[in-house]
């Protein structure tokens, strides 16, 4: 049980996290990273921290009702950048699709931040209920 | 100290997965958006010398039917020229909501009048079929499992 305000212990984003994980292990050759403070060796899929909101009578606890994730599929920055993102980025929403209860909203081409520069990636908008 | 949490967590679902076919053909992969309406009016309100519960509402006529939101599709058999062609003809509908989701999979069957859509829209944005289907009486509600 999670002390109150804590929500890095919320269970529904946990298990949020866990099913996205889970979803994310069928995408071959890319490591899943759960945490934006490490350097990033790509390919890897990186899972943000959510964004959360409240809807409903019962934050007791467990109130929070959905969670939206970025979720970046970052590369190695070469020539083959943007054909492997590309190539990637089907099996990233089809993963998250298939084997999530959330929905995938989009998906933007940009860059994350990694602390040795700048890697090409996709950002992947993802959404869940929490329950 | 830590305070004990009562935690009633919400159940709540995506709309996600259906399945939708009109007489007997999938359309499910063209649809964007339904809804089973209820467009029952409510009765009129009447009054009888009776006392306390002598309140009550008239009778109604059930008034149901599907609005639904399609890409459109004109190939042959494609939902757009489906709804044209029968355009005033009776089918068959059945609609399976959660289907992927033991527990919650319900579905609705039953018969409604087809129309043929108002066609056309704005310049360079996606084009849409958007029709509302009267239904037959009452929709058949069955859990499925």
């Amino acid at each position: 049980m999670s002390a109150p305000g804590d929500i890095s212990g919320t269970p529904g984003v946990e298990r949020a996290v866990s099913g996205i994980e889970f979803a994310l292990a069928s995408v071959p050759d890319f490591r899943i990273i759960n945490s934006v403070a490490l350097p990033v060796a790509p390919p890897a899929l990186v899972i943000g921290p959510p964004r959360l909101s409240v809807r409903g009578y019962s934050f007791a606890g467990t109130g929070l009702t959905t969670a939206q994730f970025n979720i970046y599929i970052v590369v190695v920055m070469n020539q083959y950048a943007i054909d492997i993102l590309r190539s990637i980025i089907a099996s990233v929403m089809y993963a998250l699709e298939r084997f999530t209860p959330g929905v995938v909203l989009g998906s933007v081409p940009g860059v994350y931040p990694s602390p040795g520069g700048p890697l090409p990636a996709y950002i992947v908008t993802f959404q869940q209920e929490l329950r | 100290m830590t305070i004990p949490l009562i935690t009633p967590i919400v159940h709540q679902q995506r709309l996600k997965v259906v399945t939708f076919t009109l007489a007997t053909t999938d359309f499910t992969t063209q649809m964007s958006s339904w809804t089973m309406q209820n467009n029952t009016a409510l009765g009129t309100k009447t009054f009888t010398y009776a006392g306390n519960i002598s309140e009550f509402r008239t009778d109604t006529d059930n008034d149901y039917s599907l609005a639904l939101r399609f890409f459109s599709d004109w190939r042959s058999g494609g939902i757009s020229d489906f709804l044209v062609i029968n355009n005033r003809a009776y089918a068959a509908y059945q609609l399976d909501h959660h289907p992927d989701i033991v527990g919650e999979h319900v579905r609705w069957t039953g018969t409604c009048q087809l129309w043929a859509p108002s066609v056309g829209g704005d310049a360079r944005i996606t084009e849409e079929t958007t029709v509302t289907l009267p239904v037959l009486g009452i929709p058949s509600y069955n859990r499925i499992g």
